[in-house]
């Protein structure tokens, strides 16, 4: 139910969705287009292809980390008494938010990944089912990750500075815009941020699932990257929980 | 006393909406005019055409002699208002808000340091005043809304529904700050749905409904013009049949009755001493349990409820 | 004049009320330029970038005037919170003429996307070279300029929009728009090449050749990296066209729209 209610409040917000959305198209059609004529073929033989599934994942990472907005807008608005006082257990709700909210950024980010595999063009079906599952596990542990700073920093305007700055860091310093092999010549301390990066597991499994992967590099062993997304879903949803827990329980977000 | 302002058959469209129904009305200098009327009556529309911040469609207004269609910039020049919701961005601070407006105001530097400190200290607000707007309580907002026409001491002061949100203490608090500004000099038109404060306050009343004028006078002059002067409610133990209501008028003394809820009506009366304990008998012998009975002077309600037919209480709720 | 004054206190002072929130998008675009394009100098052709030297070269001044753009952008964002507000009753009630108050708004807006630049202004100077006094007195007009005219492009759509999704939504449209069809990411000889190979569409090929943030980007180049073809003064004409519409739209949506 908890799900249910945080996915409906998602499709409220119809414009930012429209403007997601045309946030994507114009990178793929405008800077991805662009800029993969003026990337060295050498290091990215095609780096349109690889810019955009790398982008599928900026989307979905910003999209999941949105329920910390809600958060906000519920303290505002007296709803969070609301849902403390319904008949279900703190971790239901907790769980249920982190749940919802990465759901419905999955469901959000749907039609675009659909939209890039389109345009990338290749399906390998069993590694692609591993992938996807990979990438549900991701917008989990970002809503978890999401809800847990928002009610650990109490200022609406503090977090969207520092999720602001996460997403700056997170973001460029993974392998979503560019092979690892290129960040660790740029700069090897670059290299190891991006070497342990939830954004670079996720869209190293999904290159590796839709079969692209082995034309940029070959992934050793895809069970690295997933242990790692298993491992930031579990930190985020379940150690986040506690916090969350213990924080409303005090009156923390007030 | 001559007039500041002259409204002449103001009219506001929105579309088919009219807000304001060719208005017009005469402010005389030096006075409190209180513009009272339920939501939607057209109070705010009225107010923001006089100062010149929304165009009226029809119609127009001299202030200080000055047409609000053609002079505008003279006549904001003669405005202050204090808005029914708080005009502020919440990130700014009381302190700021407020010497920013005496500023623009064009009050010179020593004079804004004094009246800031002066006017904030009087309404409890100087301790508040580095705190931003959104950590402040509805009714601190609205009185560093106050505060910017009181430091400001315009010619003309509009201000709507000046207490709303402001507990019973500060009410009286701000009553004499706004007796104070018309004593100083000040002209005051005081928009409210509040009967009580409208009495209180106002030199003269203008009552609004629906976008029109229905009638301005001083308050005494709006009583005493109801004929059946006297009011007496009657409140049943069950609802009031139209049958026993028609027995009522049947009474000569009985000028009008109003049936403010099922079981309780107001008789508007002449020879209250006579005519009540005739009506009583006449309850008694139909069968009709009287639960209580109010015996009351006329007042802005009353007058309003003589013009249309109504309590503000249900013009409010049609209103809306 | 005062009065033109008084608004750009207000708004300024406004401006600074949120710093935090500024020192977090000076850091964001520092990490596009010490992170994003600094990798991107391991991967770009050397063909495309030789005469900036580096990716990194090429794309400080872009970034600089991308910065310029968002952050003269907010005034927008702010007018618009003060129609949702209605705060906007109380500025058209203030003791001024219209002119004087959309002059106001439109100078502020201005001047914070020109305080808001300087830090990644300087970081370009620092990293690619000082210009003469001549150039700097050249770039700092241009820049306000064009600050002006997006500071006049924000309010014409605040003040047409209701709500603040349609607000952020159009501001979305118009910031990839410009941003990516322009020369702030890449040279403008790329996309030219790609709309000759029919490979882009011609229309926005134009945009981005008379786009003035690709004029503002290309004229820091030219006098901050050696070896680039002389700047053209004429491209200026751009970007004083792009400010002198957006300035006239603001005055006559904010006059027009607001006192409906």
């Amino acid at each position: 139910m908890v799900v249910e209610r945080d996915i409906r409040l998602f499709f409220q917000y119809k414009f930012l969705i429209i403007l997601r959305a045309i946030w994507f198209v114009s990178q793929i059609v405008l800077f991805g287009l662009i800029a993969s004529r003026m990337i060295n073929v050498r290091e990215v033989p095609d780096y349109f292809r690889y810019y955009v599934s790398g982008l599928s994942i900026m989307t979905l990472y910003s999209a999941a980390i949105f329920i910390g907005f809600d958060i906000y807008e519920e303290a505002e608005h007296g709803v969070f008494e609301y849902l403390l006082s319904l008949p279900v257990s703190r971790r239901q709700l907790v769980l249920g938010r982190s749940i919802g909210g990465g759901l419905r950024s999955f469901i959000y980010v749907g039609p675009l990944i659909a939209a890039s595999l389109f345009v990338i063009g290749a399906v390998n079906p069993l590694n692609f089912l591993v992938a996807l599952f990979a990438l549900f596990l991701f917008s989990f542990g970002v809503s978890g990750m999401s809800i847990t700073i928002a009610v650990m920093i109490k200022s609406s305007d503090r977090f969207d500075i520092l999720m602001g700055v996460l997403d700056a860091l997170i973001v460029r310093l993974s392998t979503a815009m560019y092979p690892l092999a290129v960040v660790q010549a740029a700069n090897p301390l670059y290299g190891g941020v991006a070497n342990f990066n939830p954004v670079s597991y996720a869209a190293d499994l999904f290159r590796w699932g839709t079969g692209i992967e082995s034309t940029y590099f070959t992934l050793a062993n895809p069970l690295l990257p997933l242990l790692g997304i298993i491992a930031f879903f579990a930190i985020f949803t379940f150690v986040g929980v506690t916090i969350y827990d213990r924080r409303i329980e005090g009156g923390g977000w007030q | 006393m001559p007039s500041i302002i002259q409204i002449s058959n103001l009219t506001k469209k929105f579309g088919n909406i009219v807000a304001v129904d060719h208005l017009d009305l005469e402010v005389e200098d030096g006075e409190i005019l209180g513009l009272l009327g339920p939501n939607g009556a057209g109070k705010t529309t009225t107010i923001l055409m006089l100062a010149t911040v929304i165009r009226p469609t029809e119609g127009t207004a001299t202030v200080g002699g000055f047409d609000i269609r053609k002079n505008p910039e003279k006549v904001r020049e003669l405005f202050g208002i204090v808005f029914q919701e708080p005009k502020m961005l919440w990130v700014s601070t009381p302190w700021d808000i407020v010497n920013w407006h005496a500023k623009v105001c064009g009050l010179s530097t020593e004079e804004r340091k004094r009246r800031v400190k002066e006017v904030l200290e009087s309404l409890d607000m100087w301790e508040h005043r580095r705190k931003n707007v959104h950590a402040l309580s509805g009714g601190m907002r609205k009185r560093v809304e106050l505060a910017k026409v009181l430091v400001q001491r315009p010619k003309i002061a509009i201000v709507d529904e000046p207490t709303a949100q402001i507990d019973v203490v500060g009410k009286h608090r701000v009553w004499n700050m706004l007796r104070r500004l018309r004593d100083e000099g000040s002209t005051l038109i005081l928009a409210t749905n509040e009967l009580y404060e409208a009495d209180e306050l106002s030199d003269r009343v203008a009552i609004m409904h629906r976008g029109k004028l229905l009638v301005c006078d001083t308050p005494k002059t709006l009583k005493d013009s109801i004929v059946g002067g006297d009011i007496v409610e009657i409140q049943l133990e069950n609802d009031a049949s139209a049958k026993i209501v028609e027995e009522l008028k049947n009474f000569k003394e009985v000028v009008n009755i109003l049936q403010v809820k099922p079981c309780i009506l107001r008789l508007y009366l002449n020879k209250v001493e006579e005519v009540v304990p005739k009506i009583m008998n006449t309850l008694v012998k139909k069968n009709v349990p009287v639960t209580s009975i109010h015996m009351s002077e006329p007042s802005l309600d009353d007058v309003f409820a003589h013009y249309t037919g109504l309590t503000i209480e249900e013009a409010q709720k049609s209103g809306e | 004049m005062k009065a033109i004054m008084h608004i750009v206190e207000h708004d300024l002072r406004n401006f600074f009320r949120y710093k935090w929130w500024l020192v977090g998008l000076i850091s964001m675009n520092l990490a596009d330029l010490f992170i994003m394009a600094i990798v991107y100098n391991y991967m770009v052709s050397s063909a495309v970038i030789a005469q900036y030297d580096t990716y990194f070269k090429f794309f400080a001044p872009g970034l600089t005037v991308t910065g310029l753009f968002a952050s003269a952008f907010m005034i927008g964002r702010e007018i618009n919170m003060e129609r949702r507000r209605e705060v906007h009753h109380y500025m058209l009630s203030l003791p001024m003429t219209r002119m004087e108050l959309a002059i106001g708004r439109v100078l502020s807006g201005g001047i914070r996307g020109m305080i808001y630049m300087s830090p990644l202004l300087l970081t370009c100077f620092v990293f690619l070279g000082f210009p003469t006094v001549w150039e700097l007195l050249v770039i700092l007009i241009v820049l306000f300029l064009m600050a002006l005219g997006i500071s006049g492009l924000s309010i014409a759509i605040a003040v047409s929009t209701a709500s603040l999704e349609k607000f952020i939504t159009a501001r979305g449209l118009v910031y990839y728009t410009l941003f990516f069809c322009s020369s702030v990411f890449y040279p403008l000889s790329l996309i030219q090449q790609l709309g000759a190979e029919g490979k882009f569409p011609a229309p926005l090929v134009i945009l981005a050749e008379v786009n003035p943030l690709s004029s503002a980007s290309d004229m820091i180049r030219s006098f901050l990296l050696p070896d680039l073809p002389a700047f053209s003064y004429t491209s200026i004409l751009n970007v004083v066209v792009f400010s002198a519409i957006f300035i006239l739209s603001a005055a006559f949506a904010y006059i027009k729209i607001l006192e409906r």
